[in-house]
């Protein structure tokens, strides 16, 4: 009796294991790479989050890395493509940190039929397959209409950026048009230019204070400014006077916010871009019998997918407190 | 030559051919390890990535090579070869054709050398100090030239010297950077003038009194190391099709662990192509396999500054039993 019972609990066992064995043959281990243009940075930390918590959601057998190097070099992150694709990965995911570099390497990595989605700074030259992203005109919108209406017509605006970058361009255009809509009167009195650093910010914008008594808003238009721009304030005491807009939520902007010494910030949405790009790479991996409008690939959109932006405030701002760190 | 000088060459010599078999044997145990465990190791693509990932580094690890068996350093030659690919780049945009602008961009490039040497000759300070103010001079004027913008659009002939093939097989620029180490090696293994690197790193002192021209030697290595760093950014900028100021981004620090941990002291005095070859091979097949084992590229760093730690007290150790 007790050997039937176990050869009926075996057969039940049994049972229920084939339909996961047959499941883990049906889905082979599948790779997909991160390639960022800065490691470490706390931007492209939740990017990574996003892309995890997605391999996740499709299943067990998705794994993700996380490839780039930790300086600013565009050839860099062109060959951590190329040696992804020397690997045989399942998909690639890069951000471009500089778009016409890595037009060899993402095109060598689609002609291996290995999907490239870019995400956050795109690289349109290459055939990558989609771009998900912020709309930077839009945020640059948001931002100003935001601004706009905190000041109202009175608003006297200081930007600070650097020249080059195309999407700082885009985003100061944007940022324009918005505080010229929600205030009609408000004005744009000084452009200052940081370089891209933290440091740089803060001279120009004591310079720029300084030399415009009449400031009352300073829009950061990248990462670096929004601290820049605080410290400026706080050295030549006009705390309470000039209300400033940062972008990003680096770790020092938070606190800043929470001090009270930026008032807003443009939150892009990296999390989602990492979670987009990672469901985009994998449905493009796997062709349905449908043939979709990317040779050799998937379904997925032939459009660019923009993941918006919030002005995030003291409250809204601290569910970003924590960064994921790898 | 008096005996002295020729056991002292010949302890130096065992001493990097010592190392010169724990290279290869390393090289050895890392590619065999990892070829065990991961098929893709050893496709040809991967060996073509691999290799062509540290090409840049390669080319002017050969002038490197020279400037350090002299006792120097060159830390300019990352901002020569964003300097470089930038000159070719702005000249091509220009209508220049590509002959033309190739040679415009070296010529640039090895007059940063020529400044170098002379004015390592005329303040008589450290080169490591000469050759790092250069290199914050020139990242500025990259920068500046560039307003941060990349400079793209080039011929289609220029690109497939970057990347295409000859013969359908070997990589144009591998086989470029082939010619330039074969070349660099006959001369430092059988030129009497370019192994007066030698002397003068060994004792410059002694290599004066002997008559050697220190100075002129001077002029030659760090115009060549110069030069050799504008071929790498003319090569850059035909590989990637464009020409942008954030290339070559502490290339100069894997350049000198490349030659360290290829056997050459930095104190001077020694050091092969040969070898430095091998130290090259040997971070291009860590990087490799890092990417291939998908461990966090950060360990690599670690990996990398460890290697040229070991390299150094190696050297030391090596260059104080020469001394003895």
């Amino acid at each position: 009796m007790l050997k039937r019972m176990a050869l009926l609990s075996a057969a039940i066992a049994a049972l229920f294991a084939a339909p996961a064995a047959v499941n883990a043959e049906e889905r082979p281990a599948e790779t997909y790479g991160m390639v960022v243009f800065l490691k470490g940075s706390e931007f492209f930390n939740w990017a990574y989050a996003g892309m995890i918590d997605a391999a996740k959601a499709i299943g067990p057998h998705v794994k993700t890395e996380l490839h780039g190097p930790a300086e600013w070099d565009a050839t860099l992150e062109a060959r951590a493509i190329e040696q992804l694709v020397a690997k045989k990965v399942d998909g690639i995911i890069v951000t471009a940190g500089e778009a016409n570099t890595l037009v060899p390497a993402i095109n060598r990595a689609i002609r291996a039929r290995i999907p490239v989605i870019t995400f956050d700074s795109d690289a349109p030259a290459s055939n990558r397959l989609c771009f998900v992203g912020t709309n930077n005109y839009q945020a640059g919108y948001e931002a100003g209409k935001a601004m706009g209406e905190w000041l109202g017509a009175d608003a006297r605006i200081g930007i600070c950026t650097f020249p080059g970058p195309d999407h700082l361009k885009k985003r100061q255009d944007g940022f324009e048009a918005g505080l010229a809509e929600a205030a009609p009167g408000a004005k744009i009195v000084a452009v200052v230019n940081d370089e891209g650093d933290v440091a740089k910010a803060e001279t120009q914008l004591t310079a720029m204070l300084q030399a415009n008594k009449e400031i009352n808003g300073i829009f950061g238009a990248h990462g670096n400014p929004g601290p820049g721009a605080a410290a400026a304030v706080r050295s030549l005491g006009l705390q309470g006077q000039v209300d400033i807009m940062a972008f990003d939520f680096g770790g020092p902007v938070i606190e800043l916010i929470e001090k009270g010494e930026i008032r807003g910030t443009v939150g892009q949405n990296p999390y989602l871009m990492g979670y987009m790009s990672m469901f985009l790479a994998y449905a493009a991996r796997h062709p349905t019998e449908v043939p979709s409008m990317f040779k050799d690939f998937g379904h997925i959109p032939t459009a660019g997918i923009d993941t918006g932006v919030r002005i995030l405030d003291k409250e809204t701002s601290a569910i970003y407190k924590n960064p994921p760190r790898f | 030559m008096p005996p002295t000088e020729k056991s002292l060459l010949r302890r130096a010599a065992d001493a990097v051919g010592l190392q010169y078999i724990g290279l290869i044997l390393a090289n050895l145990i890392i590619i065999l390890v990892m070829a065990a465990h991961y098929e893709e190791f050893l496709s040809p693509f991967n060996i073509e990535v691999t290799l062509m990932s540290f090409l840049p580094e390669a080319v002017m690890s050969l002038g490197m090579t020279l400037v350090i068996i002299t006792g120097g350093i060159d830390l300019s030659i990352s901002a020569v070869l964003p300097l470089s690919a930038i000159a070719v780049g702005m000249c091509m945009n220009r209508g220049v054709p590509w002959g033309p602008a190739i040679a415009v961009a070296l010529a640039f490039a090895t007059l940063i050398g020529l400044i170098n040497a002379k004015l390592i000759n005329v303040l008589r300070v450290h080169p490591f100090i000469v050759t790092m103010a250069m290199m914050l001079t020139l990242k500025g004027f990259n920068l500046a030239v560039t307003d941060g913008r990349t400079l793209a659009g080039f011929p289609d002939s220029f690109q497939e010297m970057g990347q295409g093939y000859l013969w359908d097989l070997v990589p144009i620029p591998m086989a470029i950077f082939a010619g330039l180490a074969a070349i660099t090696a006959v001369f430092l293994g059988h030129n009497r003038f370019v192994r007066q690197v030698y002397s003068i790193g060994g004792n410059e002192r002694a290599a004066r009194l002997s008559g050697i021209r220190v100075e002129r030697m001077r002029y030659f290595v760090y115009g060549l190391s110069s030069f050799l760093a504008g071929v790498a950014g003319v090569i850059v900028a035909a590989q990637y099709g464009s020409a942008n100021n954030s290339y070559g981004q502490n290339a100069e620090m894997k350049v000198i662990t490349s030659v360290a941990v290829g056997g050459a002291s930095l104190n001077g005095g020694s050091g092969t192509i040969a070898s430095t070859l091998l130290g090259v091979l040997f971070l291009a097949v860590v990087n490799g396999s890092f990417v291939m084992t998908g461990i966090s590229t950060y360990w690599q760093d670690i990996v990398n500054g460890g290697m040229l730690l070991a390299a150094v007290v190696v050297g030391e150790f090596a260059f104080n039993r020469r001394q003895r």
